[in-house]
């Protein structure tokens, strides 16, 4: 199910009431979250609902047998064999048809052609985000870090919690599960932020991602027919197209969580406004990086070892990141130029250099911000250039293109009837955005408190606004999240 | 819990003022609002010519199939009084809403009910803008708006609704300037003898959706009502188009077992592919009198007088 759905419109407030209304029963409330949950995920496709089961079943037996023995062995045995079954599915399902391709083609490199047979695999959707979160669930329980839980319905609620089943934010056991075990209480306040989170996730991915997503991809499709110009607008337009698509789902579910008395992590933290590449990933998928960070990165040593072996972490945290998104070289380079991007920062010892927020207590910026900020936009949104292609000829085409033709007067010509003829309200409606969440940077997310203090009329117009504008702008044809398919 | 959905009434209570608000001071903005879509299938005309007659023989409804399958004049040289409310794209949800507003002033003998059945899978949209943007607005355009269920046909019938000057403005200028097509009274739209140059040979079927099938049922059971007999005929297409419609036997049965139902498409019209079509869907002038010609002979053995 979708959250941008009719369905999803119907589903919410039935879920809602229904769980509201069992209030002083937390165990049924926990059944009724892992119906909803299975419902709202089978909606999709029922037949991947055995693979959660799965996963739920074996990683909630693997907790309660590593909290049975001490034997450093024993334990290591349940934990690797965590890892290889959950890892195991991902990997077939997302990356099986990768690996066979390249052996192909490696070995026909060689002179060994061999035969392989490509499977037709249907990827299940959200598979790397509850993968991820079931496996810090059981390396917490073999780190001592976590009790594990001999509460069933807990931990299936757990594991399929459907705010955050299919695109994140991938929540930690330690943060989450425990809220499982407690009574929660519909606040007002609480219950009022939640639905502000729910309208401005529905404008970033309606309003701003959806209709960025239509210009991106006629310049992306067609990018041999564009000159350097209009390329450039093509990779800013994708830049805050997979912004709103994936910062809107993570509003709308931490919203929806709200709703039913849970808080979940916060996954993106205003990214387009870091002043270097170290503060973007900070911001960026929150969830998945500091899940990285903590499950891989620091493992390895993190930063704390000599330089050689920090350069050789870095490179494999960005690039498992970037093979995490999906089976394709894009997103090994996207990983791999990202980690170059980082290199200069942490050989420098510059990587905690912005850990305060930009123009702390001041309205603007400075311009050494501001030219920060820009500098590292605009290397993000290069990177996103081999996240969007279609393969590593496309990109590298795409941003050949990009800079040998900046100056091509027909190229100007395109690029000034796209901005000023075709995508002219796209401009001012990303000018709007981006005013608004420079003013809530501060914030959770940007509406939060911006106008909290101003009187029920002023906030509810506001709300109409954003409510109207989405009704006027939003593209009519349904777009799924783009992270789904990761 | 109370409170909140207190609260959450009242936000809903003010919302349509605002909504209402917002149409008629940003409308104008709003790619979500079309109004002022070029008349290409002179829809306008066809229906201010229809508010001006009274009283025919037949008349012909259906998507453009209809507009551009149908030649009024033809039909007058036979003896038959018609005209032909056809308009672009045309699903039977506004097939409904076109028979409720003219069906007793034409007050026709017989309805040729054109079943493309492209229409039946359609979603009504485009047709219904169509409509929004050339016809004022009335309470059967509502119920269409409501059937069709879409954010474009609220936004644009709303917008009509407030602001009818503000909406209409550009219909009038837009009204098509191609010079092959020619607007002839009655309601058909005559092509010059262009050739067809599109040649598809993927094969495709219908998807039958509810909504539409349940609007083509209930406007036959209105013209049963209303005891006007009526022919659901299928307009010829190309062959290559026709042939590769992987359920047609299907859709044959359907239309079969609804009324008396003519596929042109079996007949030996001796239409040729490119001479007698300008596209894979519709036929040229040529072809319409083949058409037309082979229609008039069936009319005479179907009793409707």
């Amino acid at each position: 199910m979708l959250f941008n759905s009719i369905d999803f419109v119907v589903f919410l407030p039935i879920v809602f009431f229904f769980y509201w209304l069992l209030r002083e029963k937390l165990k049924l409330q926990n059944i009724l979250i892992v119906i909803a949950s299975y419902l709202f995920y089978g909606w999709w496709d029922w037949r991947f609902l055995t693979l959660i089961a799965f996963s739920t079943a074996l990683d909630y037996r693997i907790g309660l047998q590593l909290s049975k023995t001490d034997n450093p062995r024993n334990r290591k045995l349940l934990l690797w064999c965590s890892i290889v079954i959950n890892l195991g599915f991902l990997g077939f399902f997302k990356y099986y048809n990768f690996f066979l391709d390249n052996f192909v083609t490696a070995f026909s490199f060689l002179g060994n052609p061999i035969n392989g047979q490509s499977l037709n695999i249907i990827l299940p959707v959200g598979i790397s985000f509850y993968t991820f979160q079931t496996l810090s669930y059981t390396i917490d329980v073999y780190k001592r870090k976590l009790t594990p839980t001999n509460d069933f319905v807990a931990f299936a609620a757990f594991v399929s919690f459907f705010p955050q089943l299919v695109a994140g934010p991938i929540e930690r056991a330690t943060h989450l599960l425990p809220q499982f075990y407690s009574q929660r209480q519909l606040e007002y306040r609480q219950a009022v932020n939640g639905l502000r989170q729910i309208l401005w996730g529905f404008f970033k991915k309606l309003v701003i991602a959806d209709n960025c997503a239509k210009y991106a991809n006629e310049i992306f499709d067609m990018s041999n027919q564009y000159g350097g110009t209009t390329l450039l607008l093509g990779a800013i337009f994708f830049a805050f197209q997979i912004y709103g698509d994936f910062s809107g789902y993570s509003d709308i579910a931490i919203g929806t969580a709200r709703l039913f008395g849970f808080k979940l992590m916060q996954n993106f933290a205003f990214p387009y406004f870091s002043r270097d590449m170290a503060e973007f990933w900070r911001r960026w998928h929150i969830s998945l990086s500091t899940w990285f960070r903590d499950y891989v990165y620091i493992p390895l040593g993190g930063s704390r070892v000599n330089k050689r072996f920090a350069i050789r972490n870095t490179f494999i945290i960005f690039i498992v990141s970037g093979f995490w998104h999906g089976a394709n070289w894009t997103f090994i380079a996207w990983g791999l130029l990202n980690a170059l991007y980082f290199l200069p920062l942490l050989l420098s010892g510059n990587n905690r250099k912005n850990l305060n927020p930009v123009a702390d207590k001041r309205i603007l910026p400075s311009v050494k911000e501001l030219f920060q900020i820009i500098l590292t936009f605009a290397l993000t949104s290069l990177a996103w250039v081999f996240f969007r292609a279609e393969n590593i000829q496309h990109a590298s085409d795409y941003l050949t293109h990009l800079f040998g033709g900046l100056y091509l007067k027909q190229n100007l010509v395109d690029t000034y009837v796209l901005i000023f003829y075709k995508a002219g309200y796209l401009i001012v409606l990303l000018m709007v955005f981006i005013i608004l969440e420079w003013l809530g940077r501060n914030s959770k997310f940007a509406i939060e408190h911006l106008l909290i203090r101003q009187n029920r009329f002023v906030r509810w117009t506001f709300y109409y606004c954003i409510i109207i504008v989405i009704a006027f702008y939003m593209p009519t044809t349904e777009s799924p999240f783009i992270y789904f398919q990761f | 819990m109370i409170q909140l959905l207190k609260k959450l009434f009242y936000f809903a209570c003010f919302l349509p003022a605002f909504y209402l608000a917002g149409l008629m001071f940003f409308g104008d903005y709003a790619p979500n609002i079309k109004t002022n879509l070029s008349n290409y299938g002179y829809t306008a005309k066809r229906l201010s010519e229809a508010d001006t007659i009274s009283k025919v023989d037949i008349i012909f409804v259906g998507s453009s199939h209809t507009y551009r399958g149908f030649d009024t004049r033809l039909f007058e040289i036979a003896g038959y009084k018609t005209f032909n409310l056809g308009t672009s794209n045309q699903t039977h949800i506004q097939t409904q809403m076109l028979l409720k507003q003219y069906i007793r002033k034409l007050n026709p003998k017989l309805v040729v009910y054109e079943v493309y059945p492209g229409t039946l899978q359609n979603d009504g949209v485009e047709s219904s803008l169509d409509l929004i943007a050339h016809r004022k607005t009335s309470f059967e355009m509502f119920k269409m708006v409501t059937q069709v269920n879409h954010l474009l046909t609220y936004n644009s019938f709303f917008y009509k609704l407030l602001m009818p000057s503000e909406a209409k403005k550009d219909n009038d200028i837009n009204i098509s300037n191609d010079s092959t097509d020619h607007y002839i009274n009655g309601g058909f739209v005559e092509r010059e003898n262009t050739n067809n140059t599109i040649f598809n040979n993927q094969p495709y079927s219908f998807t039958i959706s509810k909504k539409q099938l349940k609007a083509f049922k209930l406007n036959l059971l209105f013209l049963k009502q209303q005891e006007i007999p009526f022919l659901l005929v299928m307009a010829p297409v190309t062959k290559t188009k026709f042939n590769n419609i992987t359920n047609r036997l299907e859709i044959d049965s359907l239309y079969t077992g609804l009324g008396d139902y003519i596929n042109y498409n079996y007949s030996i019209l001796g239409l040729n592919d490119t001479i007698d079509f300008y596209d894979a869907h519709h036929l040229n002038q040529s072809g319409v009198i083949k058409f037309n010609q082979q229609l008039l002979k069936d009319l005479n053995e179907f009793s409707f007088e």
